[in-house]
């Protein structure tokens, strides 16, 4: 085996014993059964609502499309968080470092096991946005909205929450810090119409990968807008993932043990 | 087999963490086949020092290479490495079989071939029930499965942090028994870093003493206590009518440092820190002078004696809180 | 001469009174305003259509009517604003001429449940007595559907899907 295929081989032996770490302990299905009843719940709420002609059907399925790609990329988040920060905690880090397995390759695949919580919530959403698009007809529309904002938006969310991990000294500081991230993140899309309409708004909600992919979501799905009009919304979430990803590779030159001599 | 550039070797080794020196001129080596213990009380500097030799600190100073390669190279050291730190925890919710196989493929073996080791080694390490999951194993199992990670890849250098802490005895003999065994017929250098003495004059080749991130002394069990000039004990119990013509007789014949009589117990001497040689002639001399021996002991200095006295003075405590 | 012109500025001004007065009362008087259907039953959510027209019963055109629809709640048993169940209360109906009938439809949607009266007016841009229809009462049923959309299924099912296999994973690890 080359050295370049054994540093391919490295990162999946780390991505596989991150998924078997995540999926067969309780980790991985913890957080997915506490996002599968909140979209429940919300889901049949919002499905009342509409039944009831208080909502309009499209904004059921908005109102869950976004709800969707947001706890998603949240779940993701939680569990990149944790990834770094809580080997350390759990004196399982220091074993891993002894091994000729690189920081990168550590993180690289700790990334694909994170992104695997937002495989199983994508997985966990699609039933609920099929159901609840039958009566407006806009299953496809949400759908793609889900797939492509929702991959996009959690990716970046993903890298964000491992290079916190990486360069935290405590998972207590790295979980924290990871939904202050999100909160902010998240604040320009509760902006009054008013001021979302204006060109700070606009500028504030493009900018920003969460809130531009919950204003496609909207726009698409509830005003009824043509994609080919909206796209530019994917711009930030794309961008986003790229160079969010591209933080999280490079702050894993900074991962430490800790302060124990 | 461990080839003939394997072991450790440390010159000059300094480690800092920002402007705190935690490890200041330390300088030992460790041959292949040997197992050489590292002592010193908390924070004396020894898990520092065994970071800076696996790699994951990176030494401020000096020369450190572990089997011949100098620990700059970090992929090539740890391919040669097997280490069981002192925090050592472990995924739950995998058996001690899957885990094993992960570290065995992190070091480029197969999985077959990694699967095959870690069978081998639960076997000898008394987990043979490799289907359970880690969560339920006791703390002397999970201190074995380490030893059994540290050795997935057969090393050449094993460091070991601590690896009887907690351990009931029979752990402790089975772990130290693996360190020996992997010495002994392996050929692999071992080194061992713990504050129980007893463990290290048991199974130790050499060893060196650290406080304050100093060296205090390094060598053979036996030249540390010389080292720290600590000496035993030769108790006699003579009938207490030959006390005088004992007390004269080791006085003419041996040039001992001193004689103690005890006074709860008449006829009872005690000669202390004898050399070998006086330890030898103390008898025959008793006996050629007429002095009916009722007993006879020696009392050797232990490690723990030269560590005490090598340390005296210093402000551990203060080193502790560090 | 002058006798002549005063009897006919007297004439003049009385015709000019008169005319004012008739166009003042006329139009309103006879204005006719119906709502149909009278009584309608329909289940909360559901849209009705009500039905407003408004006939001029006169011999002279009425211009600017304005119809306007007002919902009130009698029995005072909930509350109810008007634009919460239609969006616009008033239309334009225009001019009518002597006889002619213009009909306006209401699509509304009751947003609570109860016993609710419905009644139209018909303005004139004066803002003189406006004309009022008959009472239309429309009662609205709650309706209870345990599966809204069709997702309860899908609410209950995914949770507890993913709820037995995390217990199977737990009770695994306790075992």
């Amino acid at each position: 085996m080359t050295s370049n295929d054994q540093a391919r081989s490295l990162f999946r032996v780390v991505a596989r014993q991150e998924l078997v770490e995540l999926w067969r302990g309780p980790k991985g299905l913890t957080v997915l059964f506490a996002y599968s009843g909140l979209l429940a719940a919300l889901a049949y709420m919002a499905s009342a609502d509409a039944g009831l002609n208080l909502l309009d059907a499209r904004e059921s399925v908005g109102i869950i499309a976004q709800t969707g790609v947001a706890l998603g990329a949240l779940t993701a988040l939680v569990v990149s968080a944790d990834a770094v920060s809580g080997e350390r905690e759990r004196g399982t880090l220091e074993s891993l470092l002894v091994t000729p397995v690189t920081k990168r390759e550590l993180v690289l695949g700790k990334l694909v096991a994170s992104t695997s919580m937002w495989v199983a919530a994508l997985g966990v959403a699609v039933p609920f946005v099929v159901v609840m698009a039958r009566g407006p007809g806009v299953a496809i529309d949400a759908l793609v909205v889900l797939v492509v904002t929702g991959t996009l938006v959690s990716a970046a969310l993903t890298a964000l929450g491992l290079a916190i991990s990486s360069v935290a000294m405590s998972n207590r500081a790295s979980i924290a810090s990871a939904m202050a991230a999100m909160l902010l993140l998240a604040t320009p899309s509760q902006l009054p119409s008013v001021t979302a309409d204006g060109v700070i708004g606009n500028v504030l909600i493009r900018a920003n990968p969460v809130s531009a992919g919950l204003k496609l979501a909207n726009e698409v799905l509830v005003a009824q807008r043509s994609w080919a009009s909206q796209w530019t919304f994917l711009l930030a979430p794309a961008v986003a993932a790229i160079l969010f990803t591209a933080v999280a590779i490079a702050a894993a030159g900074r991962i430490e043990l800790g302060a124990s001599r | 087999m461990v080839g003939q550039s394997a072991g450790i070797v440390c010159q000059g080794l300094r480690v800092a963490y920002g402007g705190v020196v935690a490890v200041d001129d330390v300088s030992f080596r460790v041959a292949a086949g040997e197992v050489f213990g590292l002592l010193g009380p908390n924070g004396a500097g020894k898990t520092s020092t065994i970071r800076a030799l696996t790699t994951i600190v990176a030494p401020t100073a000096g020369v450190a290479e572990v089997g011949g390669i100098p620990v700059s190279d970090h992929g090539r050291v740890r391919r040669r490495i097997g280490v069981l730190p002192e925090s050592n925890g472990y995924p739950g919710a995998q058996t001690g079989l899957g885990y094993l196989c992960f570290y065995g493929q992190l070091f480029g073996i197969s999985r077959d071939e990694a699967a095959r080791r870690a069978g081998d080694l639960l076997s000898r390490m008394g987990l043979g029930e490799n289907a359970r999951p880690i969560a339920t194993y006791s703390r002397g199992m999970r201190q074995r499965l380490g030893l059994c990670r540290a050795m997935i890849n057969d090393p050449d250098v094993l460091f070991l942090d601590e690896p009887t802490l907690g351990l009931d005895p029979a752990g402790k003999k089975d772990i130290l028994a693996e360190l020996v065994d992997a010495a002994a017929t392996r050929g692999a250098a071992v080194l061992l870093c713990t504050h129980l003495l007893d463990e290290v004059e048991r199974v130790c080749d050499r060893v060196a003493i650290l406080a304050g991130g100093v060296s205090l002394a390094e060598g053979t069990v036996a030249e540390v206590i010389a080292r720290a000039g600590v000496g035993g004990v030769a108790r006699v119990t003579v009938d207490p009518a030959d006390t005088p013509a004992a007390t004269a007789a080791i006085a003419a014949e041996l040039p001992v440092s001193g004689v103690r009589y005890d006074n709860t117990h008449p006829g009872r001497l005690e000669v202390d820190q004898p050399t070998e040689a006086e330890e030898n002639r103390l008898l025959a001399v008793l006996l050629a002078a007429g002095v009916q021996v009722r007993s006879f002991e020696l009392d050797r200095a232990s490690l723990d004696d030269a560590f005490l006295a090598l340390t005296a003075g210093l402000d551990l405590r203060a080193e502790e809180a560090a | 001469m002058r006798r002549i012109l005063v009897v006919c500025a007297v004439g003049v001004a009385s015709i000019a009174v008169i005319a004012t007065a008739s166009q003042a009362a006329e139009p309103l008087d006879a204005v006719s305003i119906e709502v149909t259907p009278t009584e309608v039953e329909v289940q909360l959510g559901e849209r009705i259509d009500l039905t407003v027209t408004v006939t001029n019963n006169g011999e002279a055109a009425v211009e600017g009517l304005i119809a306007h629809i007002d919902i009130t709640d009698l029995d005072v048993s909930g509350s109810v604003d008007p634009e919460d169940w239609v969006k616009t209360l008033s239309r334009d109906v225009g001019t009518l001429e002597a006889g002619q009938s213009a009909t306006r439809t209401w699509n509304v949607q009751p947003i609570s449940s109860g016993s609710f009266t419905v009644y139209a007016v018909a303005l004139a841009p004066e803002g003189s007595t406006a004309a009022a229809s008959n009472v239309v009462t429309v009662d609205v049923a709650h309706r209870a559907s345990l599966n809204p959309q069709g997702v309860l299924p899908v609410s209950i099912g995914v949770p507890a899907v993913i709820g037995a296999l995390l217990l199977t994973r737990l009770r695994r690890r306790i075992s």
